[in-house]
């Protein structure tokens, strides 16, 4: 926590705003470039500037979970992260879950399981998942249930979710 | 929101003078709540100073004789799963664990939980109230499900920090800094009751940010408990959580202190119920009389009252809990 020398102009010229500004943003591995402000968080970005619109907009404040995404493998809420603060920073939307043509296990087993009804909820679920099983490839059922306890599902497709994530662990143990 | 700058701070000294050359500027650190204070447009600064591009502000650090200081940055997910943390303080993880949810935990701060204002829903809507400047706490005889049953100051909203009552239990302090220098003050002294010209529950100046808190080594034997009563299972504040810390020497109790959340302004020390349990041993009996002490002074305004119980139950529990450890 060294402090540093800081001279009053040249600090004041670090500000950036509150107009647009160009952004270098990593989503799934590719690079983009963006004009954005820095008012705009994550999610607007992604949805509006990307078109990558798997992460849902619902609550907007933190309270929903349909806004998940991985930022460094981490789950977060991206209504509630700005763009400006996520330059440089590894962002994982459901929009990569696919690899080589296949879907991801953890999709394929909610398409088998029925795991959702409207699907509002479903990107922030497979991430929130993601998240665990890339740390941890069989989880136990309080995991997994640890694991998306900051997603809503307005439908209930709790116990599918369940069901599907578990089926995906069992799997991996007997690999 | 409205439109503002955002700069990336390079050190401590150098966030809190952005805060003093721009008067309306505030510090971001997880957003979790400032961003949702922005949307609602409860306040619009017109300039965000990033405090997590600090270097070696995330960093939590044991001293290895029993005491650990935690950097104001560090996300309440790399405090909760901290090995000094689960070993040697227990409760503040326990606190952790069922603190809002597993993404907000990634995301917000210790400083940013410590420093979170009020949930009232007056404060948070779109009414002129004591916290923003005007006169009266509407709460006092409109809403008040949640409002507070102590500390009745201008202002009836609780502190919904549910890392401050293990902190404080665990006796922490903090490291304040502001252009004009550093200081260390207890987490206890940091929370305060708003009034007159304080439209906070905080001391903490305009100019001034939390660098870091500091636990210090517990005593001997000390053992804890943390408990929160809450609507639902999860991703929920808190409607009262009680923090208890205890040391005991030949079965009596030696140190102790119990603090409850979400129920006044700040953490608020049960110093009755400390009283009653002090140099005794801990019974049954005794713990009766300790629980109802908590509620002793308790003044419910309304619809609040539910929390008298609920602060008496968990008191109970908390030290039934300790009974034979
Ligand atoms: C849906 C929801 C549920 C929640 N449930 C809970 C819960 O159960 N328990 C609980 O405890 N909390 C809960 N929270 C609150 C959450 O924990 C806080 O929003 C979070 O801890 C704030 O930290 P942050 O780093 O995101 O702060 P920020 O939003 O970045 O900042 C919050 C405030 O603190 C100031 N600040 C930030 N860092 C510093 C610093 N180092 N020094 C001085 N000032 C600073 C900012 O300027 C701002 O005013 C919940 C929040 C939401 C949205
Ligand atoms: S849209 Fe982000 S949590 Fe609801
Ligand atoms: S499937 Fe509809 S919200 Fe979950």
């Amino acid at each position: 926590m060294k402090d540093t020398v800081r001279s009053g102009v040249l600090a004041q010229r670090r500000r950036r705003g509150p107009g647009k500004l160009q952004l270098r943003l990593n989503v799934n591995g590719e690079t983009y470039e963006v004009m954005v402000e820095p008012r705009r968080t994550l999610l607007d970005v992604l949805r509006d500037d990307l078109g990558l619109t798997g992460a849902k907009k619902v609550c907007d404040r933190g309270q929903c979970g349909a806004c998940t995404v991985l930022l460094q493998g981490v789950p977060v809420y991206s209504c509630l992260k700005l763009a400006i603060e996520c330059e440089g920073k590894p962002v994982e939307t459901v929009e990569g879950l696919m690899s080589n043509g296949r879907l991801h296990p953890l999709q394929q087993a909610f398409i088998d399981h029925d795991a959702f009804q409207c699907g509002f909820c479903t990107p922030g679920i497979l991430m929130s998942l993601k998240a665990l099983f890339d740390r941890n490839d069989s989880p136990t059922e309080d995991e997994v249930r640890q694991a998306v306890e900051g997603n809503l599902c307005r439908c209930g497709a709790y116990s599918k979710v369940l069901q599907a994530a578990l089926s995906v662990a069992r799997a991996n143990e007997q690999e | 929101m409205r439109a503002f700058d955002y700069v990336d701070a390079t050190s401590v000294e150098d966030a809190t003078t952005f805060l003093q050359d721009e008067a309306d500027s505030a510090l971001i650190a997880g957003g979790t709540e400032l961003l949702v204070l922005m949307k609602n447009k409860v306040i619009n600064p017109r300039l965000l100073i990033n405090v997590k591009s600090i270097d070696g502000l995330h960093r939590i650090r044991a001293d290895g004789e029993g005491s650990l200081t935690i950097g104001s940055v560090a996300t309440i997910a790399e405090l909760g799963s901290d090995e000094v943390v689960q070993r040697s303080f227990p409760i503040l993880a326990d606190a952790i664990r069922v603190a809002a949810s597993p993404q907000l935990r990634n995301m917000a701060t210790v400083g940013g939980n410590l420093c979170q204002k009020p949930r009232c829903w007056y404060y948070r809507g779109s009414f002129d109230c004591f916290l923003k400047g005007a006169r009266g706490c509407h709460a006092l005889n409109g809403q008040n499900r949640g409002s507070g049953i102590f500390g009745r100051s201008e202002c009836y909203a609780v502190n919904p920090s549910d890392l401050a009552p293990p902190l404080v239990a665990l006796g922490a302090s903090v490291v304040i800094q502001s252009p004009q220098g550093r200081k260390q003050i207890s987490l206890a002294d940091f929370f305060t009751l708003p009034r007159g010209e304080l439209l906070n529950q905080t001391i903490l100046g305009r100019d001034e940010m939390v660098v870091e808190v500091r636990i210090p080594k517990q005593p001997h034997r000390s053992r804890g408990v943390f408990l929160k009563a809450m609507e639902r299972k999860t991703w929920s504040f808190a409607q009262a959580s009680v923090a208890m810390q205890l040391s005991r020497s030949d079965d009596r109790i030696e140190d102790v202190r119990i603090v409850l959340g979400a129920i006044a302004p700040i953490p608020w020390r049960a110093t009755a119920a400390e009283d009653a349990l002090r140099a005794r041993a801990l019974t049954r009996q005794l713990i009766e009389v300790a629980s109802a002490a908590a509620v002793e002074g308790a003044h419910p305004s309304g619809d609040n009252r539910y929390k008298v119980t609920l602060v008496r139950e968990l008191v109970k529990r908390g030290l039934s809990a300790l009974l034979n450890t």
